[in-house]
């Protein structure tokens, strides 16, 4: 059966202005509260401009967008709402670059040495909330947010190679990374696929480290053993950020998107959309891939 | 995570829960004595189920009966313990142990049954649920499985302090649920000693906000994390999935081990003394069970009596790391 990626996407971004709420956000699922990751990713898939959303108008801690509905910053998904707002237009600049400022500042707390642990707990890298420990998934947001949009400077430079060290620190010895344990009481942890991906985007510039080497081979191994939306479609924006040509996983999301309409879970589907639409027009996303030489 | 210095996770976990004892037994415990009350008799049920071919809808629903639990008319929510999948591994209660409490509910009058889950380490629900087989087993029944990480939320002063969080913000299907069963897996765990109905909260924090895995609950300590937790959400019962279990290097690298039995009660903190004690470990000396007795439910075996089958028809060592040693009978 012939594979319509152009009629998959239709349907998804069709389904995502049905369960758009009132406000123009979007929730993680139909009914609820708008939510910055849902609505970034949505942003994108359906090219909304920012300015339909209630993001400007959004409160701000520390320069950091505060979730209305949840009273708390989250660091990783303000980091994916620069590169998804950023690259979806350029309204709101000066919201978005408040944000990065915000980023280049913020740093997640050293910890202790865990004995029972293998990674390094004083690298302080990005957190998911503020005065918290440093984690894969916003390590690996933050990184790819200020490789792309922050003006090149010295504190810039420090805050990318704290956020590279860390990533390589918690590469799991099979490859790729879970949510930020390599190694527990001597047994190696196994990856996961979406933050291997979002691990692959943010190093994509170090294809020559091992690390990044073997985090590639994970993901063309594992996405579809994997096989859900979110896993299908970060792994196909992942590929594409380092040349790879993934044609299988189109079908595959394609396939599983359209059926299992991901759950329900309107993030997952912005990001098949979105990912779909890079696959229709045959050019990786240029949200997610950065350019020969990275803003730094 | 411990704060920086140069003490251990483990040594940090221990000193904690010792500074917690001493705060509730020194000096002002850190909750209102009046808004808690230990029953007189905590009734836990055990039943043999020697393998997952069991009908567990009958099984639960004889556990509901014995310990007369009226869900009649009411919403219902399940907590299974979902976390990782691995091939080959018991890390989930079992999909048919679920599915049978949802046959359960539904068959003693619950207005509606919802399974519920914020997985701590995985983010990607469609692939947990997917893999494991729960998805499958759930659309069968027409059940709802709702996604606790990425639900609306609702900020709930805590009714304890033994972390310094206040408040925390809980998944809304939570909070309209008229009745909470929590079901976790019985399992070893490798920084809290064992895990069962009581640390299972960890997964009613929503992730969406607080981040994966599950971070800030470890920060401001996982006894006291599991304090607090259950003493702001307290859950109606607890229902064991203990048919297979994990000893060892749990929660996710362990191995498996049978005790062939469903456990259930109302009381979380009697469910897992008794959990424990079907471990061979000695309730009194895991931290957050100890502390839990002082105010939440029953810790002694005196105080908990036996419905079903005798208990000690199930009791059987599970290995423990050395760190846990001191927790063996």
């Amino acid at each position: 059966m012939a594979v319509d990626v152009s009629s998959a996407r239709t349907q998804l971004i069709a389904r995502l202005y049905q369960q758009r709420n009132a406000d123009g956000g979007w929730p993680y699922y139909a009914g609820r509260k708008s939510r910055l990751e849902a609505t970034s990713w949505a942003l994108l898939a359906t090219g909304s401009a920012v300015t339909t959303t209630p993001l400007p108008t959004w409160k701000r801690a520390g320069g950091f967008l505060v979730e209305p509905s949840t009273g708390e910053v989250n660091i990783a998904f303000n980091a994916l709402a620069v590169l998804c707002a950023r690259g979806a237009g350029g309204e709101y600049t000066a919201l978005f670059d408040g944000v990065t400022t915000a980023l280049i500042e913020s740093r997640g707390v050293a910890v202790a040495q865990n004995p029972y642990a293998r990674q390094d707990s004083s690298l302080q890298a990005w957190s998911w909330t503020s005065g918290a420990f440093s984690w894969v998934e916003p390590t690996a947001w933050a990184l790819l947010a200020l490789k792309r949009w922050a003006a090149p400077s010295a504190s810039v430079r420090v805050r990318i190679a704290t956020g590279e060290a860390v990533l390589r620190d918690r590469a799991c010895p099979g490859g790729g990374w879970n949510y930020g344990n390599p190694e527990v009481y001597g047994k190696a942890l196994p990856g996961h696929v979406p933050p291997t991906a979002i691990g692959v985007m943010a190093l994509q510039d170090r294809m020559n480290e091992p690390r990044v080497g073997q985090a590639v081979a994970f993901l063309e191994r594992q996405a579809l053993l994997e096989g859900s939306t979110t896993a299908l479609a970060l792994s196909l924006l992942a590929l594409w950020s380092v040349g790879r040509t993934p044609s299988r996983l189109v079908d595959a999301l394609v396939a599983h998107a359209t059926r299992s309409e991901s759950f329900g879970n309107l993030a997952a589907m912005a990001m098949a959309a979105y990912a779909l639409g890079c696959a229709e027009s045959g050019s990786p996303s240029s949200v997610f891939t950065l350019a020969q030489e990275p803003g730094r | 995570m411990t704060p920086v210095g140069t003490i251990s996770r483990r040594e940090l976990l221990v000193a904690t829960a010792g500074a917690a004892l001493t705060m509730a037994g020194c000096h002002r415990a850190p909750y209102r004595r009046a808004e808690f009350h230990i029953p007189s008799s905590s009734p836990v049920v055990a039943l043999s189920a020697p393998n997952y071919d069991v009908d567990f809808g009958d099984l639960i629903t004889r556990g509901l009966r014995e310990l007369q639990i009226d869900v009649r008319g009411k919403r219902v929510l399940l907590k299974p313990n979902l976390v990782e999948y691995e091939p080959g591994t018991v890390i989930n209660t079992h999909p048919r142990v679920v599915v049978g409490a949802v046959v359960a509910c539904r068959r003693l009058g619950a207005e509606s049954v919802t399974v519920a889950e914020g997985p701590g380490h995985r983010r990607d629900l469609e692939y947990l649920a997917s893999s494991t087989g729960l998805d499958e087993l759930l659309r069968g029944e027409h059940v709802t499985l709702v996604d606790l990480n990425h639900d609306d939320v609702h900020r709930v002063a805590l009714r304890t302090w033994f972390t310094t969080l206040r408040e925390v913000a809980f998944p809304q299907s939570l909070l309209d649920a008229e009745v909470v069963i929590s079901m976790p897996k019985l399992k070893t765990h490798h920084w809290a000693g064992l895990t069962c109905s009581m640390k299972n909260l960890f997964g009613v924090v929503p992730g969406a906000v607080y981040g994966w895995p599950k971070n800030v609950l470890h920060f401001h300590g996982i006894v006291e994390s599991i304090l607090d937790l259950n003493a702001t959400v307290r859950p109606h019962l607890a229902i064991v999935d203990g048919v297979v279990g994990m000893e060892g290097d749990g929660p996710i690298m362990g191995t498996p081990k049978a005790a062939g039995v469903v456990l259930m009660g109302a009381d979380l903190v009697a469910v897992d003394a008794t959990a424990a004690r079907i471990m061979s470990l000695r309730p009194e000396r895991v931290p957050y069970l100890n502390e839990a007795g002082r105010f939440l439910g029953n810790l002694s075996a005196s105080r908990i009596p036996m419905r079903g089958e005798r208990l000690e028809r199930f009791v059987s060592p599970f290995e423990v790391l050395p760190a846990f040693s001191s927790l063996r009978v």
